[in-house]
C-alpha cells in the first residue's frame, strides 16, 4: 500500500469516485457528450478506400498454417522530413572534376541531345559534398530510363550516400502503392514517365522534378507518401481443430529462444470461436516493439541508424541494445553469438545477404516462416520494420548486385 | 461443504441463499453457451468464449481470456510452503487471538472452534495459529471472508495479503489446461472467498493446496496453476462503414510511430470485415511487454517494474525507471498529467485508491478495458483486464474509489 502523495489528496477529494459510479458516469458521459474530444491526428490521410477483395493466403508447414494478407504501411508524418519535398533537382558526383563527369555522362549511353541540354541548361557547382550538377526540367524529361539506370548504377557504387538519398527503390517492385494512395492520373503519369528499372528493382530519382509539377500540397503529401510506402503482411496463425499444437509450440519457441507462447498458443486454441491468433503476439520482444513502427530518434546515434542488420541481430533479444548500432559490434556479435548453419532456416534464423564479388554486406533479415521474414529495409527513417514476404523485401535488393545467402542461428539454441 | 458441479464443471460454491439462486442460473448459461459457437454480448462468460463489446468511439471490441503461464525457471525461484496452513498474529498469544478475531468481527463460537482446532505458538515477535485441515475446511464462507480480511492486514500473512483473484465462478474453465488435479481444484472451490464487493473471489490457501500433491512434479504443477495469471487478448472489430474519422482518431491519441489510418485500411482493402490486434494500436513499449512476465533483465537497475511505471511509460519509448515510492512520483503527476473525468480516452490513467492511499494505477484502452501491470513482483504479467477485475483484484477492503489523470502533452518527435 502506497501513500498517496498529500498534493494530490485535494485532487482525489475532488475527483474521486467509487467505482460503482464510475462505470455509470462513463457511460452518461459516452452517451451524451458524444465521442471524446481528440484533435484530428495530422499523421492519417484520408484516402478512399478500394473495393475489398480477399487477398488472403495460406501457407502450412511445420509451422502451422498460417494466413496472411498485404498490408501499406506509409510514415507518419513526424517521419517525413522537410528535404523531401526539396524541389532542386540535381545529381551529386563527389569529388570529380566536371570534365571527368561529362566524360561519364557520355560513356553512360545519354543521348547527345540530353548532353547538349546539360552543356547549356546543367549549372555546375562545387559544393563541401562534392561536385554538383543542377539539373531543368528539359534536361530530366529527354532523358530515358536506360539512362537513369546506368546513372544509378554508377551512383550506388561511386556515391552511395547521394545514392540512398536521392533514389526511391518503390516497394514490390510495380506501382501498387500510387494507385491505391488516391493520387491524381497526371501525378500517376509523371511518376510512370521517370520510373526506371536496375534489374527487378523499380525506382525514382527525379523526386523533385515530380513534386516541382504537383501544384496542390496535398497532392505532394500524397505523392511522397506513396513513395516510400511499404509492403508488410498482416499475419494470422490458424489454430482450428486441426492444429498440431505441440509442432506449432515447438516451432514457434525456437528452441527454447521464445519460451512464454505456449501458453497463449494453448490458451487461444481452447477458445470457443476464435481460431485466429495474430502473430505479434508470439513475436519476441524485439520484433513485437518494432513491428510496423518507425525508427525512433532514441535508437540512433550520431552516426548510425537502425538498419536491417541492427534489426536482425536484437529478435530475440528482450531488449534492443545500443551497441548494436555499430557496424563493428554488429560483425563481433554475429561471430561470437551466432553460428552459420546449413539446411532450411529455422524462426530466427537470420539470414545474411553477402554480395558475391567481394563479399561484402548486402542485407539481412529475420526468417519467419515459409517465405515471410521480418526485416528492416536500409538506414532510412521513412523504413519501417516488417514482416513482409521474402519477394516484397527482395525487390528492393535485387537488382544488378549477384549475391549469395548465409544462414546464422544463436548459439544458445543448439 | 458440497461441490456444485454441473456435467463436469466445477464451480465455487456460493454461500448464501441469493448468491446462490443467481449461481445456480450463472451455471446455466455457462452450459448453454459453451456450446454455441457464436458470440455473446457484452456480458462477461467463466469460460474461453469471445465477448464483444458495445460499440463506442473506439469501434467495437471482442475479447477472450487466455492464461498466461510464468516461464518455468521462475517458479523454481518460490519458497515452496509447508502445507501446514499458518496465520500470523500479533504477541500476545491466544488471548490476543481471540480478541483480534472478535474485534474484526467473527462469532464467538466460531471464534472458539477455530483456537480449539489450532495449534498456537506464541513467540517475542508474533503468535503463530496453525489450523488443522479440518478447521480451515469447514470454516463457513463469511467467517473465511472476515478472517483473511483481518489476515491480510497483519504482517506475516503473505497468502492473505496477496490473495489470488479469480473473476469467475467456473473454476472448470479457470483452470482448463493447467494441468491442476481435479482434487485441487475442488479444494479451490471450497475454499476460495468472495471478494469485499463480491466481484469475482480470492483464493489464500495455497499451503492447504499443497497436501494434495504426491511428487514435486504435483508441487510444481499445482504452482503453475496457482500462478497462472489470465490476460485478455482483444481485437478491434471495423468495416467499410465503421472505419470513421473517430474511430481513427481514437486510436491515433497520442505518437506511436506509426500511422495507424493507412494499417486499417489496408486492412479492409484484404477483407470484407476488419479485425486488428489490439497490439498494433498500443504504443512500443506496452506492445512489447503485453502478455508477458518480467525478465529477470527488467530488474536489473535493482527494481521490477510495478503499476507507476507501468502507467507512467505507457507513451514514452523509452522507460524511465520511476516508481509508486519513487520520490519524484507526485512532481510527475503534477508536472506531466491533469486530473480529468470520463469520457475517457485512450491512454487515460486510472487511479484506485483506499481511503487517501493509491493502492494501484492503471492505464485506460477502451471501453472498461484496462493496461495493467498487478504487481511488482515477477509473476505479474502486463495484460489487459476489465476494470473491474483490476479494482475487486486491488480492493480487498471493499472501499476503493477511481480517479484519472490524463497526460498534458503527447508531442511527436520529428525526424530531423
Amino acid at each position: 500500500m502506497l501513500t498517496q502523495p498529500f498534493l494530490f489528496r485535494g485532487f482525489f477529494t475532488a475527483f474521486a469516485f467509487s467505482e460503482r459510479f464510475f462505470s455509470l458516469i462513463l457511460a452518461l458521459a459516452v452517451f451524451v457528450l458524444g465521442v471524446p474530444s481528440v484533435a484530428i491526428s495530422s499523421d492519417e490521410t484520408t484516402t478512399p478506400l478500394s473495393t475489398p477483395e480477399n487477398r488472403a493466403r495460406r501457407i502450412s508447414g511445420p509451422y502451422g498454417t498460417l494466413e496472411y494478407y498485404p498490408i501499406t504501411l506509409e510514415p507518419p508524418e513526424s517521419h517525413l522530413w522537410a528535404a523531401l519535398y526539396e524541389e532542386r533537382a540535381y545529381w551529386n558526383f563527389g569529388p570529380r572534376e566536371i570534365s571527368v563527369i561529362q566524360s561519364l555522362l557520355s560513356s553512360l549511353g545519354f543521348l547527345p541531345e540530353t548532353l547538349a541540354l546539360i552543356d547549356s541548361e546543367g549549372k555546375w557547382d562545387i559544393s563541401p559534398r562534392g561536385l554538383e550538377l543542377t539539373i531543368t526540367d528539359a534536361i530530366i524529361e529527354s532523358m530515358r530510363a536506360e539512362d537513369r539506370s546506368a546513372l544509378a548504377h554508377w551512383l550506388r557504387l561511386n556515391n552511395p550516400t547521394f545514392f540512398a538519398k536521392s533514389v526511391i527503390n518503390l516497394e514490390g517492385g510495380d506501382f501498387g502503392a500510387f494507385e491505391s494512395a488516391g493520387i491524381s492520373p497526371e501525378t500517376m503519369a509523371l511518376v510512370k514517365q521517370v520510373t526506371f528499372r536496375r534489374k527487378n528493382v523499380l525506382s525514382i530519382m527525379d523526386r523533385p522534378y515530380i513534386l516541382r509539377k504537383i501544384a496542390d500540397h496535398e497532392e505532394k503529401k500524397r505523392f511522397i507518401r506513396a513513395a516510400l510506402a511499404t509492403r508488410g503482411l498482416f499475419v494470422n496463425l490458424i489454430l482450428d481443430e486441426t492444429a498440431d499444437l505441440d509442432s506449432i509450440i515447438s516451432y514457434w519457441s525456437a528452441r527454447g529462444q521464445n519460451k512464454e507462447i505456449e501458453s497463449v498458443i494453448r490458451g487461444v486454441a481452447a477458445t470457443t470461436g476464435v481460431t485466429r491468433l495474430d502473430l505479434v503476439q508470439i513475436l519476441p520482444s524485439v520484433p513485437r516493439r518494432y513491428l510496423y513502427g518507425y525508427t525512433s530518434l532514441s535508437d540512433i546515434g550520431p552516426f548510425n541508424t537502425p538498419d536491417c542488420f541492427w534489426a536482425a541481430l536484437q529478435f530475440f533479444q528482450r531488449k534492443a541494445s545500443p551497441r548494436l548500432i555499430d557496424a563493428n559490434a554488429c560483425v563481433q556479435h554475429l561471430d561470437g553469438e551466432f553460428q552459420e548453419v546449413s539446411g532450411p532456416p529455422e524462426f530466427g534464423d537470420i539470414v545474411c545477404m553477402f554480395k558475391k564479388d567481394d563479399n561484402s554486406f548486402l542485407h539481412a533479415y529475420v526468417h519467419i516462416a515459409g517465405d515471410i521474414v521480418f526485416t528492416k529495409n536500409g538506414t532510412s527513417f521513412a523504413r519501417p520494420f516488417v514482416l513482409t514476404e521474402k519477394s516484397d523485401m527482395l525487390s528492393v535488393y535485387l537488382d544488378e548486385t549477384e549475391h549469395v545467402d548465409r544462414i546464422y542461428r544463436h548459439k544458445i539454441s543448439e | 461443504m458440497k461441490l456444485n458441479m454441473w456435467i463436469g464443471f466445477i464451480v465455487i460454491k456460493s454461500p448464501n441463499k441469493m448468491n446462490f439462486r443467481l449461481l445456480g442460473a450463472w451455471n446455466f448459461t455457462v452450459l448453454f453457451l459453451g456450446l454455441l459457437p457464436s458470440f455473446s454480448l457484452g456480458q462477461s462468460l467463466p469460460g474461453r468464449d469471445v465477448i464483444r463489446t458495445p460499440a463506442g468511439p473506439w469501434g467495437v471490441m471482442e475479447y477472450y481470456r487466455v492464461p498466461l503461464e510464468a516461464p518455468e525457471e521462475y517458479l523454481r525461484l518460490l519458497s515452496v510452503p509447508s502445507q501446514q496452513a499458518e496465520w500470523d498474529f500479533p504477541v500476545g498469544g491466544e488471548p490476543v487471538v481471540r480478541s483480534t478475531m472478535l474485534e474484526a468481527g467473527l462469532d464467538p463460537a466460531e471464534i472458539d472452534r477455530i483456537v480449539k482446532g489450532s495449534s498456537i505458538i506464541k513467540s517475542l515477535e508474533n503468535t503463530r495459529v496453525f489450523p488443522t485441515d479440518e478447521t480451515v475446511l469447514s470454516l463457513p464462507h463469511d467467517s473465511r471472508m472476515i478472517l483473511y480480511h483481518l489476515l491480510s492486514t497483519l504482517p506475516g500473512n503473505r497468502f492473505q495479503a496477496r490473495p489470488v483473484y479469480i473473476d469467475s465462478e467456473n473454476l472448470s474453465a479457470w483452470f482448463a489446461g493447467s494441468g491442476m488435479p481435479r482434487a485441487a481444484i475442488e479444494d479451490v472451490s471450497i475454499l476460495a472467498y468472495r471478494t469485499p464487493k463480491h466481484h469475482g473471489f480470492f483464493f489464500s490457501d495455497v499451503p492447504l493446496l499443497l497436501r494434495r500433491t504426491l511428487s514435486s512434479s504435483d508441487e510444481k504443477t499445482i504452482l503453475k496453476g496457482i500462478y497462472r495469471r489470465q490476460g485478455l487478448m482483444v481485437r478491434l472489430r471495423f468495416d467499410r462503414e465503421s472505419l470513421s474519422e473517430n474511430l481513427v482518431n481514437y486510436w491515433s491519441a497520442s505518437y506511436k510511430y506509426k500511422a495507424v489510418f493507412p494499417i486499417l485500411k489496408s486492412i479492409l482493402e484484404a477483407r470484407e470485415d476488419g479485425a486488428i490486434d489490439i497490439a498494433h494500436l498500443l504504443p512500443s513499449t506496452p506492445r512489447q511487454s503485453l502478455n508477458r512476465f518480467p525478465d529477470p533483465g527488467d530488474g536489473i537497475s535493482g527494481r521490477y517494474p510495478d503499476w507507476f511505471w507501468t502507467c507512467y511509460n505507457f507513451f514514452r519509448f523509452v522507460p524511465k525507471n520511476v516508481y509508486a515510492d519513487s520520490p519524484e512520483m507526485a512532481e510527475l503527476l503534477a508536472s506531466e498529467f491533469q486530473p480529468s473525468l470520463p469520457p475517457l480516452q485512450f491512454g487515460d490513467m486510472i487511479l484506485i485508491s483506499s481511503g487517501t492511499k493509491i493502492i494501484h494505477g492503471c492505464i485506460h484502452i477502451a471501453d472498461d478495458l484496462v493496461y495493467t501491470k498487478n504487481g511488482a513482483d515477477i509473476f505479474s504479467p502486463w495484460v489487459i483486464m476489465k476494470l473491474s477485475d483490476v479494482v475487486a483484484y486491488h480492493d480487498l477492503s471493499g472501499d476503493s474509489t477511481l480517479s484519472v489523470y490524463r497526460h498534458l502533452d503527447i508531442q511527436s518527435e520529428n525526424v530531423p
